[in-house]
């Protein structure tokens, strides 16, 4: 009888080893303009966003702006065992890479003199222990900013389990964290599960140099001093309501932390657009795919193909 | 004045007003139904409920005439949102395909993580039989899909390369997500087995291992193991394997006859034309 064991991911049964005669070159115009959208002094005003980029998950997504890219994946609802709950539970992992985690650790090794204690601490831990201080707080505060939009009701006896991987990201850790609540929110859209509102989130950083201060969006700017940054996750659809909230610096004032949560509306109503027009489009395509399978039978395969050549969407 | 209704939808978007007003008199009303949920809209002026949509999507209305016959309900409708497309399961007479599901059918993946409800009819392996119960694993939701699709594990993956079990569990059938505890679990219990002489009934005359049952959830019962019923004509067993592994029919209600040898054997079995 032909068993496989099925306790390991064994890699698929067509894998070929790896050798550098089997490496295609990507040719992908897309990647191509965002790497060149990449001045330092300006903020990264092209994301690229898609669903569905990991295979035998439930629902997954890809979010890259400027340096941060990472990948959200979400398994589930899966069931439980044990007690019976009604609401399905969400838990979130992450994980930053090495890599990513070297560009901050770089960056303080240049910058030790001025950097925030905090941040420092976080960039230390990461470094050391298995799952970071960092890693841990990223964790909680988007399955805080994510949960009130899902409908966990809807699902009993479940768990839903989020899991990012950071690939790299810019110096500033708030960015990364608007960016990955967004991408939590297109995984669970993709892997249909129901949701009140896609949240998205908008960081900011409040400067205090030479007393005026100024509000900077670039994900490689980290806060020094004084400086209030910010990380503010909205259900923009509904009401602008405020899901997740992580504000860290010193001395906030009325009127400054006014300024900062319109300016994170702003930056997750924007993104909400985008995100907004991507779910369309690429449920559009994949409309399309579906019904030239009906309509030509195995033939759609290849119409398929071409398909996923053009869904890779540039959104500016 | 009717109000616009969008064609596509993206979760959190209104779709439209609970009860619209067309002309003086004339009301017209929705529902909400799949991949829709009813919000309270406040404003100035008071508050609106309205049907907003939960997932992305295509949005579908229907008049309620086309699933029942009530007079009152003219002029209600019925908003919900398509995420699904054309199972990769009616495409399986192509012959080409080796395992009668086209494993390059990524398209089919979304929206299919729906959840047995209380009535759902659904489609289970039987895992594991006792005196008073028979363990199965719910497999499919009638008219909704596959269930649990993906469990991280790559077992139900659309990946080339990868076998799920549907395709891989061939001869005794009794391979699957519950080998490593993460299916959904449920159980027969011997009362809910069939409607009729239900003090007769035995497990081991009704169903065997591996059978692919017709079943009805009547609970979502504890934390491991949702509850179903095959107490109905068109509920039970629909396909099975002797115990020479070969495909059996049914000759009766209680019978099953292997196609090869002949052999005949106890099951509950399904109407078979329903």
């Amino acid at each position: 009888m032909n068993i496989t064991d099925r306790r390991r991911v064994l890699g698929p049964s067509d894998a070929q080893p790896f050798s550098l005669s089997n490496v295609v070159l990507a040719d992908d115009q897309n990647m191509a303009d965002v790497a060149e959208s990449l001045s330092d002094d300006q903020i990264p005003t092209k994301i690229y966003l898609k669903s569905g980029v990991v295979n035998n998950a439930s629902g997954s997504a890809y979010y890259e702006s400027g340096a941060i890219k990472l990948i959200a994946t979400v398994y589930g609802p899966r069931p439980i065992r044990g007690l019976f709950t009604t609401s399905a539970k969400l838990s979130v992992e992450t994980r930053i890479l090495p890599i990513s985690v070297l560009s901050l650790s770089t960056f303080s090794n240049l910058a030790s003199t001025s950097i925030s204690t905090q941040t420092l601490s976080n960039i230390v831990a990461s470094k050391s222990s298995q799952s970071s201080v960092l890693e841990k707080n990223i964790s909680s505060f988007i399955n805080e900013a994510i949960l009130p939009s899902i409908f966990v009701d809807n699902y009993p006896k479940s768990s839903i389990d989020v899991s990012l991987t950071i690939i790299s990201s810019g110096k500033n850790s708030k960015s990364v964290i608007a960016a990955a609540t967004t991408a939590t929110s297109m995984a669970l859209v993709d892997a249909g599960i129901e949701l009140k509102d896609v949240v998205t989130a908008g960081s900011v950083l409040l400067s205090r140099g030479n007393d005026n201060t100024t509000f900077t969006m670039d994900p490689n700017v980290i806060p020094q001093g004084d400086d209030v940054d910010a990380v503010i996750a909205y259900t923009s659809m509904i009401d602008d309501s405020i899901t997740g909230l992580w504000v860290e610096g010193n001395k906030v004032d009325e009127d400054e932390m006014k300024q900062l949560m319109d300016k994170t509306r702003l930056m997750s109503r924007n993104l909400r657009n985008i995100v907004n027009e991507m779910l369309i489009s690429e449920f559009q395509q994949k409309e399309t795919i579906a019904r030239n399978l009906q309509v030509s039978g195995s033939g759609g395969e290849k119409e398929k193909k071409n398909n996923e050549d053009e869904d890779d969407q540039m959104t500016e | 004045m009717s109000t616009t209704i969008p064609t596509y939808v993206v979760p959190g978007q209104l779709i439209c007003p609970l009860n619209e007003k067309i002309g003086k008199s004339l009301v017209r009303k929705y529902q909400a139904g799949n991949g829709t949920a009813i919000r309270n809209l406040v404003s100035d002026d008071g508050s609106v409920k309205a049907i907003v949509s939960t997932v992305v999507g295509k949005v579908n209305i229907r008049t309620i005439q086309e699933m029942k016959e009530y007079q009152e309900s003219k002029g209600t409708y019925i908003v919900s949102v398509e995420n699904k497309f054309k199972s990769s399961y009616t495409k399986s007479d192509n012959a080409s395909d080796e395992y009668g599901i086209n494993s390059s059918l990524n398209s089919t993946r979304s929206g299919t993580s729906g959840l047995p409800a209380v009535n759902d009819v659904v489609l289970a392996r039987i895992i594991k039989l006792s005196l008073r119960q028979a363990h199965a694993e719910i497999l499919v939701i009638e008219g909704q899909g596959t269930v649990g699709i993906d469990n991280g594990i790559g077992l139900n993956s659309t990946e080339q390369g990868v076998l799920g079990p549907a395709q891989s569990s061939g001869g005794s059938g009794n391979t699957g997500n519950t080998d490593i505890g993460e299916g959904f679990g449920a159980i027969i219990r011997l009362q809910d087995v069939r409607a009729t002489e239900r003090d007769k009934v035995k497990i081991l005359n009704s169903f065997g291992l591996g059978d692919i049952v017709r079943a009805v959830v009547i609970s979502l019962g504890d934390g491991t193991n949702y509850y179903l019923s095959t107490a109905r004509n068109d509920l039970g067993v629909v396909f099975a394997n002797s115990r020479v592994g070969e495909l059996m029919y049914p000759i009766d209600w209680q019978t099953m006859k292997c196609e090869k040898t002949g052999e005949i054997e106890n099951r509950k079995c399904a109407k078979p034309f329903y």
